[in-house]
């Protein structure tokens, strides 16, 4: 297996992992981006972006492949579709072990970001979608159930709308819709749109096919059949740090705890974006995280190794 | 890496007749496709004599009716003349090779 040694290994290529290798690029550190699929993270599952200063509107892929091209351009080495196996972060240097090479760097950044909290049902259903751009093809004058009432439930809605799905039901289970109010009067202006709080999904009806859902009011207990043709998922995320419980301090619901410098626990083990333990989960904190995460590494590795180590003129 | 092989509604039913290969259908926007590409550009660098191919799913709905397509990313995976297989959704490039070896 190969071995390469860097100043720094980023683990996960979203927004905040690729801000932090701009950021370490132009620190002059070796540096390298390990993403399990392709860079960009959740942004680029987001069809369209409006609050991201500088774009009113940008398609979210769009969007993480100017921010792609902006690192690569740096000189950062980028490994995409590549599975980490194995992490020994304790130690002065660290390494990252993946399912075709390994990694030496005295620092690590971890930038997993987070993953979709999947609908708990009975059964197996191939109807039940976390991706209306990649998913929504398929639902042309359908009946759909868009399951949350936050931004992206709601800006999913409107997306698959505009593909033409038939009806459209969306619920969410808390008593109120957590989208802004801009985007909540856009969708729920629609005609073939219908919108329910205080609702979750009990159970699903198929024959190899979906056919129904079971819908339940968490106030009255209330039962409701309704049909429809696929389910499109956006009930929040969980963070990504199963590889991480038994080295990295987290919080109780699994995000990493840090310092004002994105340090963790581990001395050389920083973090940032959606995976610390914060309040506010957007591109522009996710942003100033990788920001100050790459920043702490420049320093902790002058501070703790001197300049020489540094010192990349061959690059 | 090498770019795939970029197919029509023209000349898809020709591939598929004359290559062992894979077909992937996109779409592209779909970050997923993009992750699969990566995929099979990877097998086919590591050596996998099956011809890579993709077709746009929203420039050619012929295609995508008639192999029935539902969702991207879909690989139709072709051996003799013939398709023997498909699978949708993300799978890793060892996983990919395994599939392939097997059907």
């Amino acid at each position: 297996m190969n071995k390469d040694t860097y100043d720094v290994i980023i683990i996960g290529g979203g927004i905040a992992g690729m801000t932090a290798a701009i950021y370490a690029a132009r620190a002059n550190l070796r540096t390298v981006v390990l993403e399990r699929e392709i860079c960009g993270g959740l942004v680029n599952s987001t069809y369209m972006v409006e609050n991201f200063p500088s774009y009113p509107a940008i398609h979210g892929m769009e969007l993480m492949g100017k921010v792609s091209d902006h690192m690569r351009l740096l000189g950062v080495t980028v490994e995409e579709v590549t599975d980490i196996v194995e992490m020994k972060l304790g130690g002065e240097w660290k390494t990252v072990a993946t399912d075709e090479s390994a990694y030496d760097a005295r620092a690590v950044i971890l930038a997993t970001g987070r993953k979709p909290v999947p609908l708990t049902v009975a059964e197996e259903c191939q109807q039940v979608h976390y991706c209306s751009i990649c998913d929504g093809i398929g639902y042309k004058d359908k009946r759909i159930l868009v399951v949350g009432g936050g931004n992206s439930g709601f800006d999913e809605a409107l997306y698959l709308r505009s593909l033409g799905v038939g009806h459209i039901t969306l619920i969410e289970m808390a008593d109120r819709f957590f989208a802004s109010p801009l985007i909540q009067r856009e969708l729920l202006a629609c005609t073939n749109v219908s919108a329910r709080t205080s609702t979750r999904v009990k159970a699903i009806v198929s024959q190899d096919r979906l056919k129904a859902v079971v819908l339940e009011d968490v106030v009255t207990g209330q039962i409701q059949e309704v049909s429809v043709d696929g389910i499109f998922v956006y009930m929040g995320q969980h963070p990504n740090t199963e590889m991480l419980r038994d080295c990295i301090d987290l919080d109780d619901s699994g995000y990493i705890v840090t310092g004002s410098r994105m340090e963790t626990n581990i001395s050389g083990v920083f973090a940032a974006g959606d995976v610390v333990q914060k309040i506010y989960r957007q591109i522009t904190t996710a942003m100033a995280d990788g920001t100050v995460a790459a920043l702490a590494v420049e320093r902790y590795l002058r501070e703790h190794f001197g300049t020489s180590c540094l010192n990349h003129d061959d690059n | 890496m090498a770019d795939l092989m970029e197919l029509t509604d023209e000349n898809y039913a020709d591939f598929i007749a004359r290559q062992d290969g894979i077909l992937l259908f996109y779409k592209s926007l779909c970050p997923h496709c993009k992750a699969i590409k990566k995929v099979m550009q990877r097998f086919a660098e590591k050596g996998s004599e099956a011809l890579m191919a993709q077709i746009d799913t929203e420039a050619n709905p012929q295609a995508v009716q008639a192999l029935e397509v539902e969702r991207v990313p879909t690989m139709i995976l072709i051996k003799r003349g013939g398709i023997v297989g498909r699978k949708i959704g993300l799978l890793n490039v060892k996983e990919l090779a395994e599939l392939y070896k097997t059907i």
